[in-house]
């Protein structure tokens, strides 16, 4: 029982994480906080701007790369429905 | 320069490459499953058909007109596949649990398999397809007229739109695919992603490293207003956008074709809400670079949605010029591809089938092969489609910037968002509801967008455009009701989809879902809770097996049809010949057929088959809807509640037990104190006068040291009797049990207590004849007990003339031996604490022992398989019985 709670809330963290990403790039890419950005100089020679928009896709996408994986669904069941369509149409 | 033959050599084997690849593949999935195809990367280059060449050209020429504002387009679909948990999980998993084959069939199937709705959508999509299919065709007949100078863009587009529907027929239409799953299309798309992602990376390497030196020199000198696009860049326009384009990623008949339809497992979405937000990364970096290069290098005159084209050619770079145009070309023949397909199925399964339907309905006779119509009708669609776009084309006149006319198609997809996200999430969506949402979107989003769109050449005129229909300033397309000063993108955004959402909810909220309707919604919200595609109510098996078979063999081909059925024979136990047509058998064949004409077309025709009332009265009982889960969980929890209700009285008997053992051993032990300070007080006292008092006459110190003497052989015999008994009562000791005949230690104690009973005068008796009983037991215990409990009758009795009777009688299974003696015995009260530790009879001297005499007795009989009780004989008076087991 512990052990399968246990796997439930870290499920759940995982899930909150992921949520919390999405939400960490919303507001990073929505105004007002995107205006931040709207600040005259160049990082690498790149224009500030289109610096902070790479660098919060780039975020996005790592985090992603993190999370995703771990929220595999615990429903087996519905994995694969290609099993199926194989047999039938041998 | 890059001659015209040469490219259209170029793209005649490119195109030869596609075909054999969609071939290739086509023909081995039709042998087994190509393992790789399941792969989540080719999942992903599928869902990049997003980058049409609305990207691969228009993103330039977009960054050179509004700066940074292109990102929006690739920053919604970053944000819904990074959340890919919340939302497309569930549309993925919908998708496959009812077998979905387009948007219009799952919004159609939420709203009870409604074929109104099913045609609506379908409606709306092919007219928000068509401009987006128009740009594509724009952006190849432009690109080739950069090369091919002089040639006339409408006989182009139109060779460009037949190529592009012969491809889709010959691959989009091969087979009714069971789910409705196009590998062979998947893999040519796969390739086409590849392609067009290296060609805008290579052109933007070329525009960055080679044309200018590096990023640093590229952004040099550039002043901020070209990359923030001179006005407020993060106004309202910013949020609109992205805001499109999440919902395009979902909404767009492509993107739901690929992204749902297409889906084999889930884990590829996993993969995919990464890998694609990269690949859009990977598409988009080089845009920025590419447009300012652009403008540097490039003449003034020259159209910015062309620079990746343009910008090899100026500089004399061919190849990498043919590579471009290739890459443009992929971009723009996979997105029509899908498109075409996807909206294809919603017209025939939605429109040209339910037209079918009633014709077969009307005349049973005719043995029509849907199977034939669909494919046809199919085809034909596909056809109708680009040629809808081309003339789309041809009406604008192409002259606009690649970007507005994409942003078009998405504002008119964004009305489905609405109906799709309520329909999956909110219970109470309403088929009325979404119609009502629906209709006055698409019809807002036609009214200040799609027709303002044709520049006034297209049912508005220019004057309607600028001063309203028929000079109602009110009604100004771009200023509706006076709502000015808006850009006209984020106007329609702002009345379409907040009407259509507005109306949705309330009209939802004031009307009743019919039976099926609130069916379907709950399965599709509880999608989760529900495993797989729950069978939906049925009717009264009135539909005749033969006619199912007939319709799936229309639908399905003979032979699925055939393997379809046989299966379900088999798993009723029927080995040859059809199943009987139960409630799930109809059900099974109607998510099959869904597969294939989608939910609402399926539904309509087992239901004429089956006949009459779909869902009846006894079947809404069975409607695993909200009351019924309440139900169901009030109930478990009533379970629960009462289980633990039982742990807990068992608890609390179990403590109170506890609790008086508890108060037992601390009384035992005040008891033992107590017992053992008697002896131990007179044994000290009479030492110490002893120590104090040197000149004590002998015989008084010889009586004073019996007393110390005898004091200290009752603690001995105490402290034996406490350690017997509880090593008794823990059952620590295993008494060795043997046999032994009862009446010889019976008459063997009364012998060892002859002493006593001579001294006190008592006259004994022993009575019944147990000669030869014999029991198991371990003799010296037993001889205890019998002393013990015999000496006690002697000690206690306080009458004149004493008299023990000791009868034994025995039974098949026992042996009692019964001590009555008449010194009173035992009051009834008393009774029950006879047995306690310490008690001592009221009648007991001082002097007469610890009491533990009886506790101890009684042990070793429970230990002996026996038992000490004491009973009450008829006349009031009591006496000890002993019982022992017989053998």
């Amino acid at each position: 029982m512990a052990g399968n709670s246990d796997l439930q809330l870290s499920r759940r963290k995982t899930r909150d994480k992921s949520f919390a990403l999405l939400v960490v790039g919303f507001v990073l890419l929505m105004p007002p906080i995107v205006r931040t950005s709207l600040f005259e100089g160049h990082i690498f020679g790149i224009p500030y701007t289109v610096f902070y928009m790479f660098s919060v896709w780039a975020f996005l996408i790592l985090g992603a790369v993190i999370i995703s994986p771990r929220l595999r669904d615990e429903d087996k069941s519905l994995q694969s429905n290609d099993n199926d369509k194989a047999s039938g149409s041998d | 320069m890059l001659s015209v033959n040469i490219l259209l050599a170029a793209c005649l084997a490119y195109v030869v490459l596609l075909f054999a690849v969609a071939f290739i593949v086509d023909q081995r999935t039709r042998e087994r499953p190509i393992n790789w195809l399941h792969s989540p990367v080719i999942y992903t280059l599928s869902i990049s058909v997003y980058c049409t060449s609305w990207t691969f050209y228009g993103a330039v020429g977009s960054a050179a007109r509004n700066g940074l504002e292109f990102i929006t387009i690739y920053l919604g679909p970053t944000l819904v596949f990074v959340g890919w948990w919340w939302l497309l999980r569930k549309l993925v998993r919908i998708g496959r649990a009812h077998r979905i084959t387009s948007i219009a069939d799952l919004i159609s199937s939420r709203y009870g398999k409604s074929s109104s709705l099913a045609v609506l959508v379908t409606l709306i999509a092919v007219t928000a397809t068509t401009p987006y299919i128009a740009l594509q065709l724009q952006s190849v007949t432009r690109s080739y007229q950069i090369i091919a100078v002089g040639a006339d863009s409408v006989t182009t587009a139109f060779w460009i739109a037949a190529g592009m529907a012969l491809f889709t027929i010959l691959f989009g239409t091969r087979n009714l695919d069971a789910n409705e799953r196009h590998h062979g299309v998947v893999a040519a798309i796969a390739l086409e992603a590849v392609v067009k992602l290296l060609a805008l990376i290579a052109v933007g390497v070329y525009a960055t490293y080679f044309v200018a030196d590096g990023f640093a020199d590229v952004f040099a000198n550039v002043p901020n207003e070209v990359i923030q696009g001179g006005d407020d860049i993060f106004g309202p326009r910013w949020i609109i956008l992205t805001f499109l384009s999440a919902t395009a990623i979902i909404c767009l008949p492509r993107q739901f074709q690929v992204t749902v339809v297409e889906n084999i497992e889930e884990k590829q979405l996993a993969t995919a809400s990464w890998l694609f937000p990269l690949y859009l990364f990977g598409m988009t970096i080089f845009i920025m670079p590419i447009a300012l290069v652009g403008l540097k290098v490039m003449p003034p005159d020259a159209n910015p949605d062309l620079y990746v084209l343009t910008l090899p050619l100026a500089t004399e770079r061919d190849e990498l010029a043919l590579f471009a145009f290739l890459g443009g070309f992929s971009s723009a023949t996979s997105m029509v591809i899908v498109a075409a397909i996807a909206v294809s199925t919603m017209v025939s399964n939605h429109i040209v089938m339910p037209i079918a339907l009633r014709l077969l309905a009307a005349n049973h006779a005719v043995s029509g092969d849907v199977r034939n119509l669909l494919l046809i009708s199919r085809r034909v669609s596909i056809a109708v489609i680009l040629g809808l776009g081309f003339l789309y084309f041809y009406v604008s006149g192409g002259s606009e910037a690649l970007a507005a006319i994409g942003l078009i198609a998405f504002v008119g997809v964004a009305q489905f968002l609405p109906s799709l996200v309520g329909g999956i999430f909110w219970r109470g969506a309403t088929r009325l509801g979404a119609i009502a949402g629906l209709v006055a979107g698409a019809g807002l989003w036609a009214y200040t967008l799609f027709l303002p769109s044709f520049g006034g050449h297209f049912i508005l005129s220019s004057d309607a455009l600028a001063n309203g229909p028929w000079g109602l300033d009110i009604l100004r397309p771009q200023a509706l009701l006076g709502l000015t000063g808006l850009d006209p993108l984020v106007h329609a955004v702002i009345w379409s989809v907040g009407v259509n959402a507005l109306l949705f909810i309330v009209v939802s909220c004031f009307t009743q879902p019919g039976i099926l309707e609130r069916l379907q919604g709950t399965l599709f919200v509880d999608v989760y809770r529900s495993a797989g595609g729950a069978p939906t109510t049925q009717t009264a098996g009135t539909a005749e097996s033969e006619d199912l078979f007939i319709l799936a063999q229309r639908i399905l081909g003979t032979q699925p049809a055939r393997d379809l059925f046989d299966e379900m024979a088999l798993a009723q136990g029927i080995s040859r010949g059809l199943p009987h047509p139960t409630d799930s058998v109809v059900a099974r064949l109607e998510r099959e057929l869904a597969g294939s004409i989608g939910a609402a077309s399926a539904h309509a025709m087992v239901t004429r088959i089956a006949g009459g009332q779909t869902v009846g009265m006894n079947e809404l009982i069975n409607i695993a809807d909200e009351t019924q889960e309440l139900i169901e969980t009030s109930r478990q929890l009533a379970e629960k509640s009462a289980a633990l209700e039982r742990t807990a009285r068992q608890l609390r008997v179990v403590n109170e037990r506890l609790r008086t053992l508890d108060a037992q051993k601390d009384e035992f032990l005040s008891q033992v104190s107590h017992e053992l300070r008697t002896p131990m007080t007179s044994v000290r006292s009479f030492a110490e006068i002893l120590l104090e008092n040197k000149d004590t006459p002998p015989e008084t110190s010889s009586r004073f040291l019996s007393i110390i003497h005898d004091e200290s052989i009752r603690l001995t015999r105490l402290l034996d009797e406490i350690l017997d008994i509880s090593i008794l009562e823990a059952g620590r000791t295993e008494l060795i049990l043997e046999e032994v005949e009862a009446h010889i230690a019976v008459m063997r104690a009364i012998d060892t207590i002859s002493g006593i009973t001579h001294k006190a005068g008592v006259s004994l008796e022993v009575t019944g004849d147990i000669k030869g009983v014999k029991t198991s037991a371990n003799d010296d215990r037993l001889r205890q007990v019998l002393i013990n409990i015999l000496s006690n009758a002697v000690k206690y009795n306080a009458s004149v003339e004493p008299e023990i009777h000791v009868r034994t009688h025995a039974t098949e299974m026992f042996i009692f031996i019964d001590v009555i003696d008449n010194g009173g015995g035992v009051s009834r009260e008393e009774s029950s604490s006879v047995f306690e530790k310490f008690a001592r009879g009221s009648s007991a001297g001082s002097n007469q022992g610890a009491g533990l005499g009886l506790p101890i007795s009684r042990a070793i009989m429970r230990a002996m398989n026996g038992d000490l009780t004491l009973e009450f004989a008829k006349d009031g008076s009591s006496f000890f019985r002993i019982t022992l087991a017989r053998i």
